[in-house]
């Protein structure tokens, strides 16, 4: 590792709901502007893990470190860390405008800027629509432009493309990937869709309560670690079926 | 009844306590109608109703103690906001159930303190259905205050409000702390019903609250007109029902919550079957 690599530490984290442990000792770092997926079957711990990754959890041992500091010095001052969670909880009742919601919770500096955005997103057209209006994709795409316009730098996604048809699923994942290489972001995605997953990350983090294997999706295919992680569940994983049943 | 002339309705409009209600009673309906906005959004009606419901509790005591009503209502209802705020944080059951508790338990120690009061108290008897034609220099005073505080607190935090209910659980993320905007909004919802259930009493303040926004929401289709027309619907319903009341010779505060009622249905007829919003 150099010297100016900049890291995310995740070291020693448990994580203990009652008596109940979600997770245990688990320790990775990740390399900003990396393109992450973290993969395990139901239960694994995996969005408990990125809501203390960001700070919305405590864990019960160990620390999360960004450039070492916490998540909750971040939070405070620096408000590196975006999130895209698995269901957004708006009242689809409340009349609000996809243009009124950014402009609520995101300081629009330049308009031209803002409209670019929502442009790269396919989004311009559903400027005026209601929130409530807005289907499963439009919505994840909407959180992913609000992550933009804040400049968070790492972006968190929990089963993002769950609720959407393939070709929305297309469309998220090609934006990620742009998102990723074209502005240096740091994306770090959980899904089930394993096949469509491993295709586009360039990092891949198996969990399963404990940390099970991590590497590049080439190493954690061929090793047959992937079919080690879904023991149980294999046929139900193996084919990337699991959000389209 | 007898005969209504215009003149003598002008008449009536002309005296002192009725427009002393006009001026509360509107300042009233715009305040509440505009907090009523975050009620809906953050779901408090419940909240809203309990801290009301709890104020029939507040004048026993206050009674009991001999201290002002309109005054000792406001720290009641201050009191109670920061209980239920607290009990919430710290118990294990949903914020609902905490709510329906101290609610219910609250309401059971006003009805035993009421049952010590002997006698006919007039302020007590005025409380849970309101009295705004009864209102005094002092409650003037003390709405007009609160208006004016209440209007400087939306304007500068009424945006983080949207934001909290926009973005839920992870607006820490932005730097804002959700629990801490819940509390003061708490805070700031049980003054304006303490100083509300004089006009509209204890059993109907919520309406106030929860109604205008929730007719405006029926045939709205942005937060900006949301906002605008549930605040005219507040105005106009303290209007009307005030009017209502005098011309008609009906109690206040039940008029301006059936006029609001009007506008609630009215719009859900103009949505359900016009089709209509704009």
């Amino acid at each position: 590792m150099s010297e100016t690599q900049r890291l995310i530490q995740v070291k020693n984290i448990s994580f203990k709901s009652g008596k109940v442990s979600i997770l245990e000792n688990i320790t990775f770092n990740i390399n900003y502007g990396s393109f992450v997926a973290l993969i395990g079957p139901n239960g694994a711990g995996k969005s408990t893990l990125i809501k203390i990754m960001l700070g919305l959890l405590k864990q019960t041992e160990g620390e999360i470190l960004y450039e070492g500091l916490t998540p909750e010095t971040v939070n405070r001052s620096h408000h590196l860390l975006g999130y895209v969670p698995q269901n957004f909880s708006l009242d689809r009742t409340l009349p609000i405008t996809l243009d009124e919601f950014f402009r609520f919770t995101c300081k629009i500096k330049k308009e031209e800027e803002f409209d670019a955005m929502l442009k790269m997103l396919n989004l311009f057209h559903l400027k005026k629509n209601m929130m409530g209006n807005l289907s499963g994709g439009e919505i994840q795409r909407a959180l992913i432009a609000y992550n933009l316009i804040h400049n968070h730098e790492i972006i968190f996604l929990d089963e993002p493309t769950s609720a959407i048809d393939i070709e929305g699923e297309t469309l998220i994942y090609s934006l990620l990937k742009d998102i990723n290489e074209r502005l240096g972001k740091t994306v770090i995605i959980i899904s089930h869709d394993i096949d469509t997953v491993l295709k586009n990350v360039d990092t891949v983090i198996c969990l399963n309560k404990t940390l099970h294997c991590m590497g590049c999706p080439h190493e954690i295919i061929s090793g047959g670690l992937i079919n080690e992680l879904f023991e149980s569940k294999r046929g139900f994983y193996k084919h990337g079926s699991c959000h389209h049943k | 009844m007898g005969a209504v002339t215009i003149s003598s309705i002008l008449e009536m409009l002309a005296m002192p306590f009725v427009i002393k209600a006009f001026i509360c009673g509107t300042l009233i309906g715009a305040i509440c109608a505009w907090l009523g906005i975050f009620v809906t959004l953050n779901k408090m009606a419940f909240f809203s109703e309990s801290i009301s419901h709890a104020s029939i509790t507040g004048i026993a005591i206050s009674i009991w103690l001999s201290f002002d009503p309109s005054i000792f209502l406001i720290f009641f209802s201050v009191f109670m906001a920061g209980v239920i705020a607290f009990v919430s944080q710290s118990s294990f059951s949903s914020k609902d159930s905490v709510i329906g508790i101290i609610h219910s338990a609250t309401i059971a120690i006003g009805i035993i303190l009421l049952s010590f009061l002997k006698g006919g108290n007039t302020d007590l008897s005025r409380y849970p259905f309101g009295d705004i034609m009864a209102i005094r220099q002092l409650d003037i005073i003390i709405c007009v205050a609160l208006f004016i505080a209440t209007v400087i607190y939306l304007l500068i935090f009424g945006k983080t409000h949207v934001i909290t209910c926009l973005l839920s659980d992870f607006s820490v993320l932005e730097g804002i702390s959700t629990p801490k905007y819940d509390f003061m909004l708490m805070i700031v919802l049980s003054l304006i019903i303490a100083v509300s259930v004089k006009i509209v009493g204890a059993i109907l303040v919520t309406a106030l609250l929860i109604i205008p926004s929730n007719a405006a929401k029926n045939i709205t289709t942005s937060f900006k007109k949301f906002s605008m027309l549930s605040i005219k619907f507040g105005i106009l319903g303290a209007v009307l029902g005030i009017f209502m009341s005098v011309v008609l010779d009906l109690p206040t505060g039940p008029s301006i919550i059936v006029v609001n009622a009007l506008f609630y249905f009215i719009t859900l007829g103009l949505r359900n079957y016009l089709s209509f919003s704009f």
